[in-house]
């Protein structure tokens, strides 16, 4: 079963993801913050993990994505972070922090999906 | 992938999505999922088509082999009354024939019996798709020492050999009566086409390919071929050496090279005249799916 989790303070975003993606044989999980989304990762072993940079609490998605990428059990999940502003020293960070793409904000589902798959599949970004 | 750009309000503060955009969204959900559904829809038709295709490919095929086995068969009947005929010929017309007569009705039973053999031969190739064994691991070593014993006491009794270096020994998915049928039959060939007063040394060596296949190489040290006739020597009938001094039907390379096809393999071979031939079979050690 591939496991993909959602990560966003915004439960809306996160239903939205969740019916674009839902397909048989994978399972779409929700985290609402950075914490519960490491919480969780190391819990559930995500194959992906979509999450926005922004959210409210003490630990944002720049900061989550690099204490995954760092533990040893975690480093594998792929990652992928929404932003919802073209900021280039986000996108900077967030590859830092080591994640494996970027997504901007508000997208169309058929990006989602092909985002996804790509980022599944090890394909660069077309 | 710039569509933060058409929604100016969804900056870093402000993040949580406007009424507007997550309609958009669902409008270019349900877009996106009648589209997939048309494709997959599209997608099992044509996948539906080309089973048929394959099913009235093979059934045409089958029909084929099985017009081929019958015809054979069929033809054998005439060709049999034809013998008693000249027989009755012989026994009640002694008299009238003469020693010339005699001589032409054995010449009609030699013809005769030559197209008897070519039908069983034919029948024999066309049982080829019909007969099959289940693929199954065979130690190669084995199943070529089993098929060639016949051959190799007959190349012993002439004062030759036939020897296997079966070096390293493979076990390969096979049919293994119809590669050991297959072996029998190179090795036949090699015995047949000996030089006259020179014993018949015939090898039969094993190899890893570079891309993991097994090369069979046959070897003789007979009469030879000339290479450019290579393409006819798999052909049904085809024939290079006259058939008064050496017998046959020209089938046995030919049901060879289907039998080696049948196990997604090849086989070439390499000669000169006068200098012994080569031939070389390359068979994978599993089976991809049954081919017919
Ligand atoms: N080892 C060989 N050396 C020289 N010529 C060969 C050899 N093997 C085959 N050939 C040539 O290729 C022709 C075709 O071979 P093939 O085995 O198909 O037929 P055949 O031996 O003549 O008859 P059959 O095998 O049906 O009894 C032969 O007639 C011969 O001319
Ligand atoms: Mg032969």
């Amino acid at each position: 079963m591939e496991k993909i989790l959602v990560v966003d303070n915004d439960k809306e975003v996160r239903e939205l993801v969740e019916v674009t993606l839902a397909a048989p044989g994978r399972r779409v999980l929700h985290a609402e913050s950075g914490k519960m989304a490491i919480e969780m990762t190391l819990d559930q072993k995500p194959d992906l993990i979509i999450m926005d940079i922004v959210m409210p609490g003490e630990i944002n998605g720049i900061e989550a994505t690099r204490f995954i990428k760092k533990r040893q059990e975690t480093k594998d999940v792929k990652i992928i972070l929404l932003t919802a502003k073209v900021d280039p020293s986000f996108k900077k960070q967030g590859a830092e922090a080591g994640a494996d793409n970027f997504f901007l904000k508000p997208f169309s589902p058929r990006e989602l999906k092909e985002k996804v798959e790509r980022t599944l599949n090890n394909f660069p970004d077309a | 992938m710039t569509q933060g750009a058409d929604n100016p309000h969804c900056g870093v503060e402000e993040k949580s999505l406007t009424k507007k955009q997550v309609l958009k969204y669902a409008e270019d959900l349900a877009v996106l999922f009648r589209a997939e559904k048309n494709q997959r829809l599209r997608l099992e038709e044509s996948n539906a088509q080309l089973k048929k295709y394959a099913e009235d490919l093979r059934l045409s095929h089958q029909e084929l082999q099985d017009f081929l086995l019958t015809a054979s068969h069929d033809l054998q009947e005439p060709l049999r009354k034809a013998v008693t005929f000249g027989d009755l010929l012989k026994t009640r017309f002694r008299q009238q024939l003469g020693p010339a007569g005699f001589e032409y009705i054995d010449r009609l039973a030699g013809a005769v019996q030559r197209m008897q053999r070519l039908l069983d031969d034919l029948s024999a190739y066309s049982r080829l798709t019909i007969e099959t064994h289940p693929r199954a691991p065979a130690n190669m070593g084995e199943v070529i020492s089993d098929a060639v014993a016949g051959v190799k006491s007959q190349a012993e009794a002439l004062g030759g050999s036939l020897k296997l270096e079966i070096q390293p020994n493979p076990v390969l998915e096979v049919d293994a009566p119809q590669i050991g049928q297959m072996f029998k039959c190179l090795v036949a060939n090699g015995l047949k086409f000996r030089k006259r007063g020179v014993p018949p040394e015939l090898v039969i060596r094993s190899r890893r390919t570079d891309d993991g296949k097994w090369e069979f190489t046959v070897r003789d040290n007979g009469i030879g071929f000339e290479e450019k006739y290579l393409d006819r020597i798999f052909k049904p009938f085809e024939r290079l050496h006259p058939s008064g001094e050496y017998d046959g039907a020209g089938m046995g390379l030919t049901v060879c090279r289907k039998i080696v096809e049948r196990h997604g393999g090849e086989i070439t071979a390499k000669s000169s005249a006068g200098n012994g031939a080569a031939f070389f079979v390359v068979l994978p050690e599993k089976q991809s799916p049954p081919r017919s």
